[in-house]
């Protein structure tokens, strides 16, 4: 239907010529290529005074290319820089990032799928009240659970461990993917479910091999959508981790926020770049998932 | 289905977790903010008088004060924004999914990376100011960072950058979703492009509206870390959000309890805005299990 | 006087030509039916007429005035859509009424203007509902009801009837027939239903690939059909039809049944084909 739309737009309104250069589209074009140009600064700023010596950025303007270009901010960030008590660079905490989100995102995204499965296909009581419940749930402010949890954390004796924050992010990951699952399992063909029952496929069956199967794209969308969630997370990072175990985020702003000693700006923009640059990536390269993951929880009528 | 209870079986997990550390712990919370409890949860009840410790608290005023205007600007403006970004992309630009990846792209974003990258980009030692200083114009002044009427809305700068592009995704979505054949009908019956969008176009993006609106409102609310990175809740605590105020008392001011209020209320003020939605949803959305 | 003129339309997209040379005179009044399968061009040129897309070459000329580049509020023409078209957001009054708005007629031009026309359409009780609680055949009047408030030159439907149930769209033939009548005012009529274009149709123009096949009133399409695209599309059931050839002689034969002689006044030394419609024929036995 989209595909039909866009090109009978085309088909109205080729005739104005698109490429036609007039004095509207050039406004357009250059308002459009303003903003785009004020939304480019900030990671241009960044990128460009990373490379920076010190002393260049303290002389001159933010905006000015690099005279005499370093990578040594980056080698700083990444392994020398002092983080809390530690002059270890980002290094360690870029590890503990990866060790945190990766089975987080994978075990969320699997009960995610298990859940948005049960509720579309199956009759359980009160079923919408658990969608609604689930719905609410993403929306919580985190601040309501943070004592609570980290009297659980202790309990368990995860606090202040990585493994704690794989625990807290798996659980609050579990709303979304179970959101994004069922919104897609909802739309399923209902005549390949019943086919295949009385093709005698069983729970399990069902699930491993007609439905999953056809939601890979949404798996695709869920992985991403946690992993840039999860990894971008500071407030969970903050409190719930400590020296040892900061994720990345928490690393950052340690590094950025001392209050001591001389501000090395061009570390902490390798630093933040540092920090970045797996989410950016994945938006690079995913494109059009990233998008529809973002709509995901949103437009419904 | 032959094993009845195993749907139940494979919810139980997620229900238990989300049951617990969502629900039980709103409840305990909810409890706390009850009790007198400063370093670790004292569980005597206390009545009322955190509360009322809260409201009495200068710094909270200041906070929820902060938060009004935070939000509104950022909600407003996020919209504007976001919603001419879609109009202008929607005119069968050239080169549409680039513009659209550079407006998208700080969603990908860290806030801590975003309040990194603006806290020095507003620095007036080493900024914007500076910069324009040394291009020749030396009586400009923008210390809003460093002003305590103004940092506010450096943050409101930063927020903006960062999710007018996800607006944006929101309201081009909305704007495709209409039909071509009535837009044609309008140009026949002789409305100028102007009057399309405001009489035709813009109603009927009510559900964009609603959405962007749900979301910023609740983002903005939540707003921690890119207060902490951007101004550290400074200069003093001129930029205090509820959520910065919730973590100073319960983790370093050793009030647990008044701080556990404070999440109590930040939870009130989402649920005026998420629940109607919430509801709505359910109402649209019965599935087999209606 | 309100007649319609294209000249030599041609309509070109890249390599492909969607019309070609299209041509047709309308007088005052007249109820033109273009028909032909899809992909044939027909919606296309309503476009142009329309002022939705700009014709590659030709001209349109409506009454005394080049509309060919005009845009399409300065054309004087009203469409009625497939789909209806009709503002979601606003209810049928404001529907009605919107094209009048657009022309600054003062409020209470306008509210008349409604009321003549809903109650014409016997859609009055209909007009403070929105698009959205109207059936099919509801909203095809109110869509209908906005192109005549505006009493324009000239009319344009394009397949308005494809999307109603059978019933309904016999008893909506007659009475956009009946409306014709009643306003005389010049249409152009598009649909693919062949059925439809003979029995609305003052003359018919039957279109495939871009190009006029035959432009005629009714009965001349049905008895003398110009070439055997027309013959096959025009009459259901359809046109009966069998290869011939003339041999020197001048006597024709039908290939089907090489027994069969048939008398044509005509030579030709390219294949032929025989179409009869079947009234027009009567068997006598010759021994």
């Amino acid at each position: 239907m989209s595909t039909q739309t866009t090109a009978h737009t085309m088909a109205i309104q080729a005739s104005r010529k698109p490429s036609a250069f007039t004095l509207e589209r050039f406004w357009l074009y250059l308002i459009l290529c303003l903003f785009a140009f004020m939304f480019l600064m900030p990671i241009y700023v960044m990128l460009v005074n990373s490379i920076k010596p010190l002393d260049e950025i303290r002389a001159g303007n933010l905006v000015a290319l690099p005279l005499a270009p370093t990578i040594e901010p980056w080698v700083q960030a990444w392994s020398q820089a002092q983080i809390g008590v530690q002059a270890t660079g980002l290094k360690p905490y870029f590890l503990n990032s990866f060790l945190m989100v990766i089975p987080a995102v994978l075990i969320s995204t699997a009960l995610g799928a298990l859940n948005g499965y049960v509720l579309t296909q199956f009759k359980v009581k009160g079923g919408t009240l658990l969608f609604g419940l689930v719905l609410f749930s993403v929306f919580i402010p985190f601040q309501i659970v943070l004592i609570p949890m980290a009297r659980l954390l202790g309990e368990l004796g995860l606090a202040g461990s990585v493994k704690g924050l794989i625990l807290v992010h798996t659980v609050y990951g579990i709303g979304f993917g179970t959101l994004f699952f069922r919104n897609f399992y909802a739309a399923f063909p209902q005549e390949l479910v019943k086919s295949a029952r009385m093709d005698g496929a069983g729970f399990f069956v069902l699930f491993w091999r007609l439905m999953l199967p056809a939601s890979l794209p949404i798996v695709v969308v869920n992985i991403i959508w946690q992993f840039t969630n999860i990894w971008n997370d500071f407030l969970f990072g903050a409190s719930f981790s400590d020296y040892s175990s900061y994720p990345l985020t928490v690393a950052l702003n340690n590094l950025v926020s001392s209050s001591t000693g001389v501000k090395e700006y061009n570390v902490h923009f390798a630093g933040a770049f540092i920090a970045a640059l797996p989410t950016l990536i994945v938006y690079i390269v995913s494109g059009k998932y990233f998008v529809r993951g973002l709509m995901a929880g949103s437009v419904k009528g | 289905m032959k094993n009845r209870w195993l749907p139940a079986l494979v919810l139980s997990p997620s229900l238990l977790l989300v049951g617990v550390c969502v629900y039980g712990f709103i409840a305990f919370t909810f409890y706390l903010s009850f009790t007198a409890s400063t370093i670790l949860p004292n569980m005597t009840l206390a009545g009322g008088e955190n509360y009322a410790r809260l409201f009495s608290l200068s710094t909270f005023f200041s906070s929820l004060g902060n938060l009004g205007l935070f939000a509104t600007l950022y909600i407003v403006i996020s919209m504007a924004l976001g919603m001419t970004l879609a109009i202008l992309i929607d005119q069968r630009i050239r080169a549409e999914s680039i513009f659209r990846s550079i407006f998208l792209y700080p969603m990908a974003l860290s806030f801590i990376v975003t309040g990194t990258a603006w806290k020095w980009l507003l620095d007036p030692s080493i900024g914007l100011e500076r910069t324009v200083h040394l291009m020749g114009f030396e009586s400009f002044t923008f210390n809003w960072i460093k002003d305590g009427d103004m940092a506010i809305y450096t943050v409101v700068i930063a927020a903006v950058w960062q999710t007018s592009g996800f607006v944006m995704a929101l309201f081009l979505a909305g704007l495709r979703g209409i039909d071509n054949e009535v837009l044609n009908a309008a140009r026949v019956d002789g409305a100028k492009s102007w009057r399309i969008y405001t009489r035709i176009i813009i109603p009927q993006l009510g559900p964009s509206f609603i959405s962007s609106f749900v979301i910023l409102a609740h983002m903005a609310i939540k707003s921690y870390d890119l207060v902490i990175a951007l101004t550290g809740g400074g200069p003093g605590r001129a930029t205090w959000l509820p959520s910065v105020f919730m973590y100073q008392y319960t983790f370093t001011r050793n009030e647990m309890a008044v701080g556990a209020a404070s999440a109590v209320i930040m939870l009130i003020g989402i649920a005026v805005v998420v629940v109607p939605y919430v509801r709505r949803e359910m109402r649209l959305n019965q599935g087999p299990n209606a | 006087m309100t007649s319609l003129t294209i000249e030599n339309v041609y309509k070109q997209f890249g390599q492909t030509k969607i019309l070609q040379d299209i041509s047709l005179d309308l007088a005052d009044g007249e109820f033109l039916v273009l028909v032909g399968p899809s992909g044939c061009g027909k919606s296309t040129l309503m476009n142009i007429v329309a002022g939705l897309e700009e014709p590659s070459a030709g001209r349109v000329t409506l009454g005394t005035r080049d509309i060919t580049y005009l845009p399409p509020d300065e054309r004087d023409v009203a469409m009625v859509f497939q789909s209806y078209a009709l503002y979601p957001n606003m209810t049928v009054a404001q529907n009605i009424a919107f094209p009048l708005e657009m022309r600054k007629v003062p409020k209470a031009d306008r509210q008349a203007a409604v009321q003549k026309v809903s109650n014409m359409l016997q859609i009055d009780h209909l007009l403070d509902r929105k698009p959205r609680a109207l059936s099919g055949g509801q909203r095809q009047r109110v869509a209908i009801g906005r192109a005549l408030a505006r009493s324009p030159s000239l009319f344009l439907f394009d397949e308005p009837l494809s999307n109603l149930d059978a019933k309904l769209r016999v008893d909506m033939r007659a009475e956009l027939k009946k409306l014709h009548m009643r306003t005389g005012v010049t249409t152009i009529y598009v649909t693919h239903d062949q059925v439809e274009a003979m029995t609305l149709g003052t003359r018919i123009a039957v279109l495939k690939d871009g190009l006029i096949q035959q432009l005629a009133t009714p009965m001349e399409l049905y008895e003398r059909p110009a070439n055997l695209f027309v013959a096959g599309f025009i009459g259901s059931p359809s046109i009966n039809t069998a290869e011939a050839s003339v041999d020197a002689s001048g006597n024709g034969a039908c290939k089907r049944n090489p027994s069969v002689f048939v008398l044509i006044p005509y030579t030709s030394t390219k294949p032929l084909f025989l179409a009869f419609v079947q009234k027009t024929w009567s068997l006598t036995a010759t021994a």
